[in-house]
């Protein structure tokens, strides 16, 4: 099926119907410390998502790509501090009560988590999980109603004998077949936005196909928009059509993607793409990225990725460049240019040397 | 290929939040135990020393309230009873602490046995546990003292009995855990003997709810042993303990300052154990920062 | 013993004609307990159902398969962490199932294993040189010979031997992984099992640790088995590959070879479903999307294990188990209409 449009929705993209794109988050912070000590785990990112687009979100460990998402649906631990702007159709969500939350939740966006297995309660029947869901939003609806609405589902992301498997338990399903009840409490709301975090990291990669399809097919059929977080590249490429990635709490670029893949603009980006091995191309030399993520509290001054970055030069140590646009691009890198006009196999310069820790 | 002359500099290791500092195990509660349990440490050992009484003599009037003479008053036979509550240590100190190690020692025993060599080794071990451990403390002592004759030895030897039990469980089911884990297969790959094995690889990093255990469980003993003196199956009169004084406060009920000796030193002891012993599982967490292993 | 199938197992040998290590019918079966209900009688996992193959000296064997494939058994069956319910491992011409505990020790110096698991692969309150030198003092050696000797380990896996006296988690997840290959390469093994070595690391360390590893791997000329479920890395390193599906070799061949031209459909499948870190690509894959899931090894379908998701399954799949050799694509291959 379609998998990634080259035209991609995004920041420059078509708004939903009423003009507001589904998801406009500004100058999104979030910290754990507290205002002596602090711990931040998103330093300010900006995503706009509109309807029928995908987006996806790439990053290793510790890059904020999870939280940031949570904060859509005000699900951080308690001891997080917020700053910024998350706004869900115009509407913004931080600071919200709970009730209202609860509302947003659900019906408007919709959220796979990673792992199948802790996700679901283990001692409902996942039509009574399902059921819920629909519930959740419709006390009105019957029981029996709910029920079969949920046995809809459940065939709409393709689990056979519908009805007999509603009336299992987590634990007598597979994980393919736990995420797909996942996905189906997830849009049993027909929410508009779709946020999908590491939603086949634990699967095998036949049962991952599946579920990447299923994905695929939904947006199109529903119009809806998708998130898929990820840390493989290779899951994002085949999916969306528009990547931001994600490092050391900021979103250090963010394309089209094929013009990401093809001509990425920030160092940390071609790097990613120079490490990853490719079923494709066997004999293709990985280059590892020397060094670890950043820890967040101890950044200041000048560019996140300069201490593992081969091309780094004397003004990245006092600059924190911003995304700087071209096109519908943005790489936060001062050299975004010059980065970008590299053909990919070139290898970075001072990748050998000893980086400043 | 890869380029492989990248010297790959010391990579910044995520650091274990630091923020409580070096030693976090180390709160109010702790200090306040390790000092309570110091103190009555001291006067266990040195109370025949300084102690202004003799506790087993009489040395006043029968029941005289607190006063300047003696603190606490006397008891029914006119001994200082801030003496006794003081010489009563020497009985529940050493005694708890001997029921617990020999408790942990026994039922370690089973229990490693048990858990590393699994199978019908296994169950027939955890059968005889489950057997003793049904046996009511109380039960036992009574046995005993009818076998053996009354006293604070023959009681000990009762709680010990009770007690190992559990700790043959607590090990069984942390050594099940710990034998599973990767490390343990790399010994084992490297060549590593049954008791290589169980001494390096697993013991140590099985033994820790034990250990926390054992501290928090020597409060436990005290309160046993001072219940089944209470009832006449512990220590004898005119022995010194806090159980015996407790069971003559009672009896004369409005004299209250005889039982409040025994009653404080218990409380303060028991509570001392108890503090302990949430300081030693937070020093053993791998995860508090502060340790270095 | 040694059925025409079992030969054509092994592949034309990279280096010298003789094995190094010879697998023949392993056979590992979990018994399953039931809480609750009836007894059903005796009920097994079939986690490895004959598995057969060689591996020799300096090359690197990838047995490559999906969750409960039955490749980590198969490893750990080899170095005897779980004893095979039978079948037979010969390492230089020596059967390994049937040694005693005296002589097993000798020989386990040969082969040696790096886990999955960065985390609770290393002894959480030992020193990392006390980690190292473990399997020498296991295997005799004194403790300050074995000490001595873990400066040059740890460099060999470039880590810096000053940090010798800390603990494991004053380490990354990619340093700690260098610590157990330290660990492992102490013997100076002939033959190392990698089992996921890199799965439970982030991309950019991962990439590290392949390269290690590669590098290791010609300058000693060790013979990696190398595990994983990650077909962009086994084919990033591997000279041969096993396929693995529900306990069983469905295929087995050079690497460039197999994945180019793949026999077995679930090779195919798996070929095709393994994402490529390239949208163009992506977008013109033919992508093949497997139907229904692994069946459950405890009673896998008879005849061809495959046939439940197999687009070409027929009637004979059913009734008859295809065996692994060669019809036609230069390697063997299980399936009757390869």
């Amino acid at each position: 099926m379609t998998g990634g449009r080259p035209g991609g929705g995004g920041v420059t993209g078509p708004a939903a119907a009423g003009g507001a794109p589904l998801l406009a988050i500004r100058d999104l912070a979030i910290d754990f410390g507290t205002p002596e000590e602090p711990q931040p785990a998103v330093r300010g990112i900006d995503l706009t998502v509109t309807q029928g687009s995908t987006l996806g979100i790439v990053g290793e460990s510790g890059s904020g790509k999870s939280m940031s998402m949570l904060s859509v649906v005000s699900l951080l631990p308690d001891t997080a501090r917020v700053s910024g702007s998350v706004q869900l159709a115009g509407r913004e969500v931080l600071g919200l009560g709970p009730r209202e939350l609860r509302k947003i939740r659900g019906s408007q966006v919709g959220m796979i988590f990673q792992d199948p297995m802790t996700s679901l309660n283990p001692v409902f029947t996942v039509g009574d999980q399902v059921g819920e869901a629909i519930r959740t939003h419709e006390p009105g609806m019957s029981r029996r109603k709910a029920r079969a609405r949920a046995i809809e589902l459940l065939a709409d992301v393709t689990i056979p004998r519908p009805a007999e498997r509603a009336r299992s338990y987590p634990f007598e399903l597979s994980g393919g077949m736990r995420q797909r009840v996942m996905i189906a409490i997830a849009i049993a709301n027909n929410p508009a936005l779709l946020i999908a975090d590491e939603p086949t990291t634990a699967l095998d990669v036949t049962i991952q196909a599946q579920i990447l399809e299923l994905l695929k097919r939904l947006v199109d059929e529903r119009n809806v928009g998708l998130i898929v977080i990820s840390h493989d590249l290779g899951v994002v490429a085949g999916v969306v059509d528009r990547v931001a990635v994600m490092y050391g709490g900021r979103i250090v670029e963010d394309a089209p993607v094929d013009e990401l893949f093809a001509a990425p603009r920030h160092p940390y980006t071609r790097a990613l793409l120079g490490c990853t091995p490719r079923l494709d191309r066997p004999n293709a030399s990985l280059t590892p990225i020397p060094g670890t993520p950043p820890v967040l509290s101890a950044l200041h001054g000048g560019c996140s990725f300069r201490a593992r970055c081969g091309y780094r030069q004397p003004r990245c140590e006092d600059e924190d460049p911003a995304l700087q646009p071209a096109g519908r691009s943005q790489a936060a890198c001062l050299f975004a240019d010059e980065i970008g006009a590299l053909p990919l196999s070139t290898a970075a310069p001072a990748a050998t040397e000893e980086a400043a820790s | 290929m890869t380029a492989l002359d990248l010297t790959l500099r010391e990579e910044v290791a995520r650091p274990e939040r630091r923020r409580a500092g070096r030693a976090a195990w180390l709160t109010v509660p702790v200090i306040l135990g390790l000092i309570v349990f110091g103190g009555w440490l001291v006067i266990a050992l040195t109370i025949t020393l300084w102690s202004p009484y003799d506790p087993l003599a009489t040395t006043g009037l029968p029941l005289l309230p607190p006063s300047a003479e003696h603190l606490l008053g006397t008891d029914a036979l006119g001994r200082d009873v801030l003496a006794r509550t003081l010489y009563g240590v020497r009985a529940s100190l050493p005694l708890c602490f001997a029921v617990i190690a020999g408790g942990v020692l026994i039922g370690s025993l089973f229990g490693a046995v048990a858990g590393f060599f699994g199978g019908w080794v296994d169950a027939v071990l955890m059968r005889i546990t489950d057997v003793v451990l049904a046996f009511p403390a109380i039960l036992l002592a009574m046995v005993m003292t009818a076998a053996l004759g009354p006293g604070l030895f023959h009681a000990g030897i009762a709680m010990v009995l009770v007690w190992w039990p559990i700790y043959a469980r607590l090990l069984r089911a942390q050594i099940l855990s710990v034998k599973e884990q990767a490390h343990v297969e790399a010994a084992v790959a490297a060549g590593a003997g049954r008791w290589r094995q169980l001494r390096i690889h697993i013991l140590p990093l099985a033994i820790t709810p034990t250990l926390v255990n054992a501290t928090m469980d020597l409060g436990q003993v005290v309160l046993l042993a001072a219940g089944l003196s209470f009832i006449g199956l512990g220590a004898t009169p005119p022995t010194p303990e806090w159980g015996l004084m407790i069971n003559d406060g009672t009896i004369h009920f409005y004299q209250w300052w005889v039982a409040l000796g025994p009653g404080l030193a218990i409380l303060s002891l028991v509570l001392a154990f108890n503090f302990i012993g949430d300081g030693v599982r937070d020093l053993l967490d791998v995860r508090t920062p502060g340790r270095s292993a | 013993m040694s059925s025409p199938a079992t030969s054509e197992a092994s592949a034309p040998p990279p280096g010298g004609a003789e094995p190094l290590l010879s697998v023949r019918d392993l056979v590992k079966e979990f018994p399953v307990r039931h809480s609750g209900g009836p007894i059903r009688g005796r009920d097994v996992v079939h986690a490895v159902s004959g598995v057969s193959f060689d591996l020799y000296a300096g090359e690197v064997l990838s047995l490559v398969g999906e969750s409960g494939c039955g490749k980590s058994t198969t490893g750990r069956c080899i170095l005897r962490l779980v004893e095979p319910t039978s079948g037979e491992v010969t390492f230089r011409g020596e059967d390994l199932l049937h040694k005693r505990p005296g002589e097993l020790r000798a020989l386990r110096r040969h082969l040696q294993i790096v886990f999955q698991d960065p985390y609770s692969s290393l002894h959480p309150r030992r020193r990392v040189r006390d980690i190292i030198a473990e399997p020498m003092i296991v295997q005799g050696m004194s403790n300050r010979a074995a000490l001595a000797e873990v400066p040059r380990l740890m460099e060999t896996v470039h880590l810096d031997p000053a940090r010798a006296g800390r603990y494991p988690h004053e380490f990354s997840g990619g340093q700690r992984q260098r610590i157990g290959i330290a660990r492992a390469l102490s013997l100076s093994p002939e033959i190392l099992v990698l089992d996921e070595p890199v799965s439970a690391l982030d991309v950019s360390v991962q990439a590290g640790i392949l390269g290690l590893l590669e590098d290791l791997q010609q300058r000693l000329q060790i013979a990696y088995l190398f595990i994983s479920h990650n077909l962009s890395v086994v084919r990033h390193l591997a000279d041969r590959v096993a396929v693995m599906y529900l306990g069983k070799i469905v295929e087995i061949g050079p690497a460039l070879e197999t994945f180019a031209d793949p026999g077995h459909p679930y090779t195919q499948a798996l070929l095709s479903a393994a994402p490529i870190p390239d949208p163009v690509v992506e977008r013109g894959r033919e992508r093949i999307v497997l139907g229904g899931e692994v069946p459950s090894a405890i009673e896998p379908p008879s005849g061809c294990r495959f046939r439940t998701r197999c687009w070409k399954a027929a009637e004979i799949c059913a009734t008859e188990e295809p065996a692994l050799i060669d019809r036609g694509n230069g390697h063997p291959v299980a399936c009757h209409f390869a």
